[in-house]
């Protein structure tokens, strides 16, 4: 069966979809360019397909997936149920990249140092990269995870994150939606994103 | 110790990346627009106060025209 070819520069974000992630969300857009890769989500694929599908295919025609276990949790409505996505599509991308190495590389990004040992033991000896649940964390782990010869500083990161966070709200009124994960919004934040790169570091190449 | 790639492929410009979005130009000259606005608020304009009078100079008219009437009932 011919594969579908691999994007180089596609790093599929397995992330919640919640509104206490949005600062993390946006810095991982905006990190992600700012190493001038190409950000996926699986909500950001418009069609018909259904999710799982729409997942597997990013999974294979990306050559890279971060996947931020940071809120595998109970959630709080009433009859607390546990939240797995993201294990399951962490799941598939480890059995896609065990079947096809050379085109897929997969990182597991976690809060804090030993949660991921709590959580999910079958992953020990694949060590997770902290963010701290922070905007500074991610651009840090995003730095140590793809290593070029010449990366941006955290500092000009956290410039260009900043520009875009305090056009959120404009961004959302103008949209008509409170909902930043929908396809178009989503799109519509990595043109922003793509923008506050450029004004923040004038002259970066890579 | 995380784990790390080495990427030794060519990045793409900014433009570029802006291409593969299709994003129609009338949108993008919107969203351009509001990375434009500036932070700071507009001036606010300033309402100017009509100058009160001093209390001394303040001359009230029921006051003034009682006054009057007083002064040409002594003539």
């Amino acid at each position: 069966v011919p594969q579908p070819p691999v994007d180089p520069n596609a790093v599929f974000l397995n992330i919640p979809y919640d509104e206490q992630f949005h600062s993390l969300y946006i810095a991982y857009i905006v990190g992600i360019y700012q190493l001038r890769f190409v950000p996926f989500i699986a909500s950001g694929i418009p069609g018909g397909k259904r999710r799982l599908d729409r997942v597997l295919g990013l999974i294979k025609s990306c050559r890279y997936s971060i996947h931020d276990l940071s809120r595998v949790e109970v959630s709080a409505a009433p009859g607390a149920t546990p939240r797995f996505n993201m294990p399951l599509e962490l799941g598939m991308t480890i059995t896609w990249a065990e079947l096809n190495p050379e085109r897929h590389e997969w990182f597991v990004w976690e809060t804090s140092p030993y949660r991921l040992q709590r959580s999910m033991s079958d992953l020990n000896g694949t060590d997770p990269n902290i963010h701290n649940g922070t905007v500074e964390g991610i651009f840090s782990e995003l730095r140590s995870a793809f290593v070029f010869t010449q990366t941006p500083p955290v500092s000009q990161m956290v410039k260009a994150y900043r520009l875009v966070e305090s056009k959120l709200d404009r961004i959302r009124s103008s949209a008509g939606t409170t909902n930043l994960y929908s396809a178009t919004v989503f799109k519509e934040l990595c043109f922003v994103a793509l923008n506050a790169v450029e004004r923040t570091s004038p002259k970066n190449k890579l | 110790m995380s784990r790390s790639v080495i990427v030794t492929t060519p990045r793409p410009s900014i433009d570029s990346l802006v291409k593969r979005l299709r994003i129609p130009k009338a949108r993008q000259r919107e969203l351009l627009a509001i990375m434009r606005e500036t932070e700071t608020k507009a001036p606010v304009a300033f309402k100017v106060k009509k100058a009160t009078p001093a209390p001394s100079s303040r001359v009230r008219p029921a006051k003034a025209e009682e006054g009057r009437k007083r002064a040409a009932a002594a003539r």
